[in-house]
């Protein structure tokens, strides 16, 4: 192929990708015809493309605290910043690359540097992060420092020192002990010194500068290093990757392969990596700041609210690491863990926490949207909402953004019947007849309306206010009778799939795809089909992508520059 | 220019040798801005706040029927400022025009009325929120530039100092006195010795602002703006610490706060008032014992769920499905909220107004701007966004006015009060927005 006709190649399909997307964004729509289905190269392979730009993304909470633990310990107890996340496409990891830092976060990080800092330097904890014992406690002992600058900095920094630095920290150690009569004291300002700047705070990327060519340049080996970590893992590289990037291991292929695997067999660090991704995808956090009606709900305690969170994950780790199932069947699976916290709202006896346990195959319950996290997430404080559910699944699962309610809209019509209304679906009616909100509420209503059987902190119900309650619909075209029709219905929708491919992908750049990838994802989402929805060889393809190992510039380059 | 107003302050100055420890020149402690010897009891500087309430009013019920100096109090404004007229100023008819964008619900108006634009999703932040420009020209000598509560306990403020920076905001009162009042809060008058500690953690942020400049050279001018903003914070940061190395003025309207309570709201509003009260009468001290000079206070959201206990629905719901009653005229049920956000605003401003502080009140030193995400909520409307100015930040405002806006956007608001405050800025706002015509009526 000429190198000519690339582009044109790549501007008619990134057309299709746009086209397919303003049809969903439309809403109302059937589900429409997918784009070309030609059989397309494995992600690996599909080279012929500008890869993206690079994004410095300031460092999630989530992030940091992993970041801090995978350096200090998984037992390191961490003050987490106060500094605000910001999300793009439903993903803090994405909109990390907009997140910047605020005078009142910066006094956060302050607080939490002080406190890990700390912590990490205690009598009892020192020796695991300290190669040395300094001649004298009240002295400085530069040889003693530098070996701690040497063989915490990199980790933490996330690249080698350069060489004037080390010196410069050794130094900063010394001037502190001398001030305040303490060695610990001159290490502990070095390591307050790394946490609140901006090589820790912000994962920032760079090129290899000798590769420049057609299809992009490769990401530099410690850049590299850092997203491989931070996709799989969800922290900063360990030692071995690190030097991986620094004996040129890391820029071979076999060498680069290597990583992937051992990151990949690394069972307990990919399950903290994946907890991360699914917490940020499902919002898991804000379950922390849950209020129900504690008369209408007494079950619903911190403590539940704590275990309907690790339910989620748990089933999820189960489901895609452990047994390496399908992702779709995800939200079809009857199996999940229980506590006995979590018993009195599902209505189920528990006798030991986290016991396997499974949903009967005749009940409502089966995969996670029956779960406790998503169904108290997306419901007010009383009742349920079916709006909230409808368009979290839609943004979320299914990468359906919905637009906003027109300039005009009027609730009078909502409100009138309202009063009388008995169940949910009547108090929606108004949403699905009227044609201003018809055409978003009734794809968004009808997911909603199919879950109705859970109330607001989702327990299982049948009626509400003494009237039965009716969960049939449609998605995007295909008919359900009940929940339990819903979740098959969602299962086989071919978005479900393709849209956790496409956030996994964000996701592991740390940007939103740009419209020169539509073939990388395209080439993912016929890989993912083919490995029968592998979450695992879906994380692997993406990394092993040219789209993942290059980037478009030679330097760290401005957002808005676009490529000629 | 310096506002450093202790009594203390301007006796060692005039002692000499102590203007060192002050850290500026004599003239400048002895002289404000127009030049006027500082009274000897010591003169307060301006200080800026807002106070948000989600969900607007009843227009009939609300709007004063006579303009200018002496108007009336319709019923649900005389719940918020019966007795206290003569020190706010009512603000009606000021727009918040969406340049064309979609109408996001109590969202896009609260955005336009911080930052002179419309937003383009539910969360997006066009600009820096004005009181973030405001808290970089007045905010920079006392420890915290600004400070932020939540009496509904959300961890995000709408102030921003910029797109990609929201504020973290605070709703635990327990958290927000252990930041105020806990490490770090000195009261003058007692000994003074620096904290050796305090100073190698200042010498470590200066040393990593010098080791970051090599990383400027490197960014894209996005990014470099982030790097910037970085900068700024860390910058702020290192004059916090200063502070602490600083003796503090003796303040007389300044007395230590005993602890507080956890007040975890649960949703129920009697526990977000009660939690407001908690928060609003600390922000009261640390403006008292000049911590801060910009604050920023939301009650509630306007998609707020806050509701009474045994109701099946919250506030915002509320306002949408409850019927308009023919007699009453309003909706009696969504009224009672209305008639506790004015009640909270009520406690502030008292609150305020209960502190002696040189020749007035804190409330005659402070400009505090009261703001809705909405008018009448049942309707998502963008016009009509009810605005009241309490205070005259030291003699800046004329208060006890009713100013009608006839239509005009309220960033003219918005840019009387920046100007006012000192921020350097001849025009805000965007598109419809844009404005260079200062609500001239407001000013003294």
């Amino acid at each position: 192929m000429s190198g000519r006709t690339r582009p044109q190649r790549w501007r008619r399909r990134a057309a299709a990708w746009v086209a397919l997307s303003v049809a969903l964004g439309a809403c109302g729509e059937d589900e429409p015809k997918a784009a070309a289905t030609e059989v397309l190269p494995p992600a690996q392979e599909v080279r012929n493309f500008a890869p993206g730009p690079i994004a410095m993304r300031r460092l999630t909470r989530g992030q940091y605290v992993a970041s801090l633990r995978g350096v200090f310990g998984q037992d390191l107890k961490v003050l987490p910043p106060t500094e605000v996340d910001v999300a793009m496409e439903g993903l803090l990891t994405v909109g990390a690359k907009v997140a910047s830092v605020t005078p009142a976060g910066m006094e956060g990080y302050l607080l939490s540097a002080r406190q890990v800092a700390g912590t990490v330097l205690e009598a009892d904890r020192r020796d695991q992060v300290v190669p040395c014992t300094p001649k004298d406690p009240k002295s400085a002992d530069d040889a003693c420092a530098k070996a701690f600058v040497q063989a915490v900095g990199p980790l933490l920094l996330r690249r080698a020192l350069h060489p004037d630095e080390t010196p410069t920290l050794v130094q900063r150690a010394r001037t502190a002990t001398e001030k305040l009569g303490d060695f610990w004291a001159g290490l502990e300002a070095v390591l307050i010194g790394w946490l609140i700047s901006p090589d820790f705070l912000f994962i920032q990327e760079r090129s290899a500068a000798d590769t420049a060519g057609t299809a992009g340049v490769a990401l530099s080996p410690e850049s590299l290093a850092s997203r491989l970590s931070y996709f799989f893992w969800g922290r900063g590289p360990d030692a071995a990757l690190l030097a991986a990037a620094a004996d040129g291991s890391l820029a071979t292929d076999a060498g680069y392969k290597a990583q992937v695997v051992r990151l990949i067999a690394d069972a307990p660090s990919l399950e903290r990596g994946v907890r991360a991704l699914f917490s940020d995808l499902l919002s898991l956090d804000k379950l922390a700041s849950v209020n129900k009606d504690n008369k209408l709900y007494p079950a619903f305690t911190a403590a539940a609210i704590e275990d309907a969170r690790e339910q989620t994950l748990r089933t999820i780790v189960d489901h895609l690491l452990v047994r390496r199932a399908d992702y779709r069947d995800l939200f079809t699976t009857r199996k999940t863990f229980m506590t006995r916290n979590l018993g009195p709202i599902y209505d189920v006896p528990v006798a030991k926490d986290w016991s396997p346990y499974e949903f009967p195959a005749d009940g409502a319950r089966a995969g996670l949207l029956s779960q406790v996290s998503f169904l108290a997430l997306n419901a007010r404080a009383v009742r349920s909402s079916p709006v909230l559910r409808g368009v979290f699944v839609l943004d979320r699962l299914l990468c359906t953004p919905i637009p906003p309610p027109p300039p005009d809209v009027s609730f009078d019509a909502v409100a009138t019947t309202s009063n009388n209304a008995p169940t949910a679906r009547e108090r929606l009616a108004v949403h699905r007849v009227n044609p201003s909100c018809n055409g978003c509420h009734k794809v968004m209503d009808n997911i909603g309306l199919a879950l109705e059987n859970f109330d607001a902190a989702g327990r299982f119900r049948t009626h509400e206010a003494g009237h039965a309650i009716d969960t049939s619909g449609d998605l995007m075209g295909a008919a359900y009778g009940d929940v339990r029709g819903f979740y098959k219905v969602l299962h086989d929708a071919p978005n479900l799939a393709k849209c956790m491919v496409k956030k996994l992908f964000m996701h592991s750049v740390g940007r939103e795809y740009t419209g020169a990838e539509v073939e990388l994802v395209n080439a993912l989402n016929a890989d993912f089909a083919k490995s029968g929805f592998d979450f695992v060889a879906l994380m692997r393809e993406i990394a092993l992508s040219h789209g993942f190992r290059a980037t478009e510039g030679p330097v760290l380059r401005d957002d808005k520059e676009v490529r000629p | 220019m310096s506002t450093r107003w202790s009594r203390r302050r301007f006796l060692r100055g005039l002692v000499g040798g102590a203007a060192v420890t002050v850290g500026l020149p004599l003239f400048d402690a002895l002289f404000d801005d127009n030049g006027e010897l500082l009274a000897a009891e010591g003169k307060a500087p301006a200080r800026f706040g807002t106070w948000f309430w989600g969900c607007g009013m009843n227009p009939q019920r609300w709007v004063p029927t006579k303009d200018g100096a002496g108007y009336d109090l319709p019923p649900e404004l005389a719940m918020g400022l019966e007795g206290l007229s003569n020190k706010v100023s009512v603000l009606t008819g000021f727009d918040t025009p969406l340049n064309g964008r979609n109408n996001f619900p109590h969202y896009s108006p609260l955005m336009v009325t911080l930052t002179g634009d419309s937003p383009l999703s539910d969360h997006h932040i066009p600009r820096t929120t004005f009181d973030q420009e405001i808290a970089a020209v007045i905010g920079s000598e006392s420890r915290f530039q600004s400070l932020d509560v939540h009496a509904e306990g959300w961890g995000q403020s709408w102030s921003a100092a910029g797109p990609g920076a929201p504020m973290p905001t605070m709703g635990s009162p327990l958290k927000f006195y252990q930041r105020v009042f806990g490490e770090g809060f000195q009261i003058g008058g007692g000994d003074f010795k620096p904290d050796p500690k305090v100073m190698v953690r200042k010498s470590v942020l200066s040393a990593v602002l010098e080791d970051s400049k090599r990383l400027k050279k490197e960014l894209g001018s996005h990014d470099r703006h982030r790097l910037d903003q970085y900068f700024t914070a860390v910058r702020q940061l290192e004059k916090q610490l200063d502070l602490l190395l600083t003796e503090p003025p003796d303040l007389a309207a300044c007395s230590k706060p005993g602890s507080t309570s956890k007040g975890k709201p649960n949703g129920l509003v009697t526990q977000v008032v009660a939690n407001h009260k908690l928060l609003v009468d600390l922000m009261v001290l640390a403006l008292a014992c000049d911590q801060t000079r910009v604050f920023n206070i939301t009650l509630w959201r306007g998609l707020s769920d806050v509701r009474y206990p045994g109701e099946q629905v919250g506030y915002h719901r509320l306002t949408h499905d409850e019927a308009v009653d023919a007699k009453l005229g309003y909706q009696p049920l969504s009224q009672r909220f209305i008639k506790q956000a004015m009640g909270a605003w009520r406690h502030l401003l008292t609150s305020l107004d209960g502190i002696q502080e040189g020749d007035g009140t804190l409330l005659d030193h402070v400009a505090v701007l009261a703001h809705s995400s909405t008018e009448f909520p049942k309707e998502h409307g963008t016009q009509n966004i009810p605005l009241m100015l309490a205070g005259s930040a030291a003699g800046k405002f004329k208060p006890g006015q009713h100013i009608r806006g006839k239509a005009s956007p309220n960033s003219r608001v918005i840019l009387t009060l920046q100007q006012a405050m000192g921020v350097p800025v001849s025009s805000w706002g965007v598109g419809d927005n844009e404005t260079s015509s200062p609500v001239t009526a407001l000013l003294a």
